[in-house]
């Protein structure tokens, strides 16, 4: 029963061939018992010597079964051993049927009877042994050490199932083997007076390899439950995340694509597929990647991976991802292609706004990784750059800032990594950005920062405007407003033509008669030799203070570019007074100043700031003109005004029309018969090009004041 | 030709002009006193000093129209002459009206400045003599008595001793009387003596 049952088994599975090998084992113990019990239940002694022979052939069975069992079951045998065992075990069969009546017994010349277990029974009591025996006693030594070694070797592989099977099969096995050789040895030396009972052993031997191929069963089965249920678990998972499962057979050509997977492609549930027809379900433009991909992943050694659309059978488009990895055979040859195909079609539809979106933005985007490499630009990108998205994807952003600015640029962007809160703040703040194109040109360039985090990491995108053609503007908007305000001073300094002759008259005046009195000194005697010294020493200053007026009145005419310095402002004023004093003293108008003691520091140009103060003080004077003798008085003073300096132009005139402190400033606004009306508003610019203001009211003593505020640029000697 | 006590005095706000105008005038051997505002001249000035001003128009304070104003208001005898950076018409017609020597645009010549200043302290003597004699005659004439500058007066008009009388309700003889000592106290000879007298006097 035993024996067809695992002959069943072996028929189930063509590999259980430990279940072939126990069957047949289990027909050799079966067979020997046979012959056994035949040996004790008859008389006939010619019986006996037949029933003897047939038990040796049945040992064949069981040492090949014993063989193959091990073979199979522990597969760490030694196939020499094996063969050599089998081979010894053929030839003592060989002896068995061809010298005297058994391997055992050359001839047996009588049974005798004894009691066994209560029964009486036969068993030879006079033979002739027949010397052949030891070769089957070989052949069981050489069975033995197999098994033992190869049991040995199952316990050094390490696993706790392999040294339980060693131990228990191998252990078994190797005591039945020693006892039943043993026993039916002894018994044929005389020794031992007992019935011929070799299959007993043996039968413990199948009881031992029975038990462990039902385990194998028993396992098998669970197995089987196990990989069952997971199965239901894997297709439940799938299903639920629309995974299409797969498994392309190459060898066969079929593709195995249970239900999700066939509703994934759209492909009837009972349809085979094979590779053609998977093709076929590929949209045309992406077959070729997809071939590609295959190609690359049966080449190895990376896994497969493809994004492809698929047309479904309603026409419409469906993308997928697909994941799988090849398995190879001994050789390395693919033999199979298995996998996971998912719908990413809304992703996909998701990322195609997103790029539509990055591409039609009118700003060039960058967005760059913590590591400061570049992961995506747009069209406009390249644009402003002139690099191609190839070139740029995956280089460092510094590529795209200035060489001027290497040394410090990974630190900024460092910091705004660690804090991208505070960094957008400074980046940039108050300072003209660059860019670099790729030909070398710096481009100027506003940038906008918004950081975002994904499962990667941090990023950041990067908005950026080339400003070039505003630069340029603001360069033509800068220059016409020079050419204006040059315009101004030109028209102020006419006015203050009289005056300025005189200043420079007066120097002159002081030279012509220093130096005539001098020549008339020289000629008399005696010679005052430091009057002459005193005179010379007064001419030389009041040359260089003519130089001055020539110096300061080429300033205020030049058309020059803005040159920006830190300034005093009293300083300012003091040389434009300088300019005006002729003016104010024929005007008969008394200048009180009120400086501050630690000077002060603006940052400006200095011809455009006086220009402005020329201006004021020259309309402070204007409105004065009708002014009763003692109140012509012009006041200018500085003050620090938070972080401001404020210079303070206050006249006793009529004061500003009650509303027109605004409308002053504006173009071609004049109260006066020859003005432009320039002045004033040419004024205001100056100062808020400067980042100022210039405002004005009418003060509380009477007449206008008007007050300059500039950005304080810090204190003179700190 | 100068005086020893004739001083020049020069008023300019701009001291390096002052200096140097100053300086002209000594080596040309005047003695030269500067002032850089008409306030302070105004504040050291005697009327009867002799000599003659050069001043600046355009100044903080008093301008040189206003001191020449001044100099006038205060019957001093100093002759001005302006001297400026710029001399505008009116204001030089003003300046001449109001007695200038001269009116000289800087920078100046040596002998132009030398010039108006001799010709300004030339006036000046002129004025000081004018002065001191009409001071002498109007002497003269406070030793009148009343009736004695009554009898002056008509005689100045030319009118004759009859006419006279006549007009006083009083004798011809008795003017005679009055005429006779009139000539002696006055120390003239004849009414037309007596006539020029008067015009020093005026």
């Amino acid at each position: 029963m035993l024996a067809l049952m695992h002959l069943l088994a072996w028929c189930q599975d063509r590999r259980g061939w430990a279940h072939l090998s126990f069957s047949i084992m289990v027909l050799g113990v079966l067979g020997l018992a046979v012959c056994e019990l035949m040996i004790m239940r008859t008389d006939s002694l010619r019986t006996a010597g037949e029933a003897v022979r047939w038990g040796h052939g049945f040992t064949l069975l069981i040492t090949a079964g014993c063989l193959g069992f091990v073979h199979f079951h522990f597969r760490t045998g030694r196939r020499w051993l094996l063969l050599l065992a089998l081979g010894l075990r053929l030839l003592a069969v060989v002896a068995n049927f061809t010298t005297g009546s058994s391997l055992h017994f050359r001839a047996v010349h009588q049974l005798g009877k004894m009691t066994f277990l209560g029964e009486e029974v036969s068993v030879p009591a006079v033979w002739e042994p027949n010397p052949w025996l030891r070769l089957g006693q070989l052949a069981a030594l050489v069975l033995l050490i197999y098994v033992v070694d190869a049991a040995r070797k199952l316990w050094r592989g390490g696993s706790p199932e392999g040294r339980r099977r060693a131990i228990l099969l191998g252990g078994s096995m190797a005591f039945f083997l020693v006892v039943a050789p043993a026993s039916g040895g002894l018994m044929a030396a005389g020794l031992l007076r007992i019935p011929m009972l070799v299959s007993f052993p043996f039968l413990g031997m199948v009881l031992a390899m029975g038990y462990e191929l039902s385990r194998d069963v028993l396992r098998a089965a669970r197995l089987t439950t196990d990989l069952q249920m997971t199965e239901t678990r894997l297709s439940q998972a799938a299903r639920a995340a629309r995974l299409g499962l797969w498994e392309w057979n190459l060898l066969t050509d079929r593709i195995w694509i249970p239900e999700e997977g066939r509703r994934l492609y759209g492909v009837a549930p009972d349809e085979i597929i094979t590779i053609q027809r998977f093709a076929s379900t590929v949209h045309p433009e992406d077959r070729a990647a997809v071939n590609v991909a295959v190609a690359a992943a049966l080449a190895g050694p990376d896994p497969y991976a493809a994004d492809y659309r698929i047309v479904l059978p309603d026409g419409r488009i469906r993308w997928i991802g697909a994941h799988g990895q090849v398995e190879r055979d001994a050789e390395g040859k693919p033999v199979l292609l298995r996998g996971v195909s998912i719908d990413i079609t809304e992703r996909r539809q998701a990322e195609d706004r997103f790029r539509i979106v990055v591409e039609a933005s009118p700003n060039a985007l960058i967005v760059v990784d913590e590591e400061g490499r570049i992961v995506l630009a747009n069209a406009q990108a390249e644009k402003v750059f002139g690099y191609t998205r190839a070139e740029l994807t995956g280089q460092s952003m510094e590529l795209l800032v200035p060489e001027r600015y290497h040394d410090r640029h990974p630190c900024h962007r460092q910091d705004y990594f660690k804090d991208p809160e505070i960094g957008a703040r400074a980046m940039g703040a108050g300072r003209d950005l660059f860019g670099w194109h790729k030909d070398g040109r710096e481009v100027p360039v506003e940038i906008g920062l918004s950081p975002f985090r994904t499962s990667e990491g941090l990023f950041v995108l990067a908005s950026i405007v080339d400003i070039t053609e505003r630069k340029q503007t603001e360069q033509e908007t800068l220059r016409q407003h020079g050419e204006l305000a040059h315009l101004g001073r030109v028209a102020s300094m006419s006015e203050l033509s009289g005056s300025l002759a005189h200043e420079l008259n007066q120097p002159l005046a002081a030279i012509l008669s220093n130096a005539q009195a001098a020549l008339r000194f020289m000629d008399q005697e005696p010679q005052d030799a430091a009057e002459v010294r005193d005179i010379l020493t007064d001419i030389v200053g009041q040359g260089r203070r003519a130089g001055d007026v020539i110096r300061r009145m080429r300033g205020m005419l030049k058309k020059g570019e803005l040159a920006m310095d830190a300034l005093d402002p009293a300083e300012l004023a003091e040389e434009v007074l300088g300019l005006m004093r002729s003016d104010l003293v024929a005007r008969n108008i008394t200048l009180k100043t009120h400086f501050p003691a630690p000077p002060l520091t603006v940052y400006g140009d200095r011809i455009q700031l006086q220009q402005v103060l020329l201006n004021l003080l020259a309309n402070a004077c204007d409105a004065m003109a009708g002014a009763p003798a003692d109140r012509r008085t012009v006041t200018v003073s500085i003050d620090k005004s938070g972080g401001s300096v404020v210079l303070y132009i206050q006249d006793q005139g009529h004061g500003l029309t009650p509303g027109t402190e605004e409308k002053i400033f504006d173009p071609f606004h004049t109260t006066k018969a020859e003005g432009l009306g320039m002045g004033l508003a040419i004024c205001r610019s100056i100062l808020t090009a400067h980042g100022g203001r210039l405002t004005a009211k009418n003060s509380q003593s009477g007449g206008a004041l008007f007050c300059m505020e500039l950005p304080l640029h810090g204190t003179k000697d700190t | 030709m100068t005086g020893p006590s004739e001083t020049i005095f020069l008023v300019d706000d701009d001291g390096a002009v002052l200096r140097a105008v100053s300086r002209l005038l000594r080596s040309a051997g005047y003695a030269v006193r500067g002032y850089p505002s008409a306030e302070e001249f105004m504040a050291a000035h005697h009327a009867d000093t002799p000599g003659c001003l050069v001043v600046d128009i355009a100044m903080p304070g008093s301008t040189g129209l206003e001191l020449q104003e001044w100099l006038f208001q205060s019957q001093s005898s100093l002759p001005v002459v302006f001297l400026t950076g710029c001399g505008d018409v009116p204001t030089t017609v003003r300046a001449m009206k109001g007695g200038a020597v001269d009116f000289l645009t800087k920078p100046v010549d040596e002998a132009e400045l030398l010039g108006a200043v001799s010709a300004a302290l030339q006036r000046g003597r002129l004025l000081r003599n004018k002065r001191s004699d009409r001071a002498r005659v109007q002497a003269l004439l406070n030793t009148l008595t009343a009736r004695e500058r009554e009898v002056f007066d008509h005689l100045l008009t030319g009118r004759l001793n009859k006419q006279i009388a006549a007009d006083l309700g009083t004798v011809e003889k008795t003017i005679k009387v009055h005429r006779a000592r009139v000539l002696r106290k006055l120390g003239v000879s004849s009414i037309a003596e007596l006539v020029h007298l008067a015009e020093r006097a005026k």
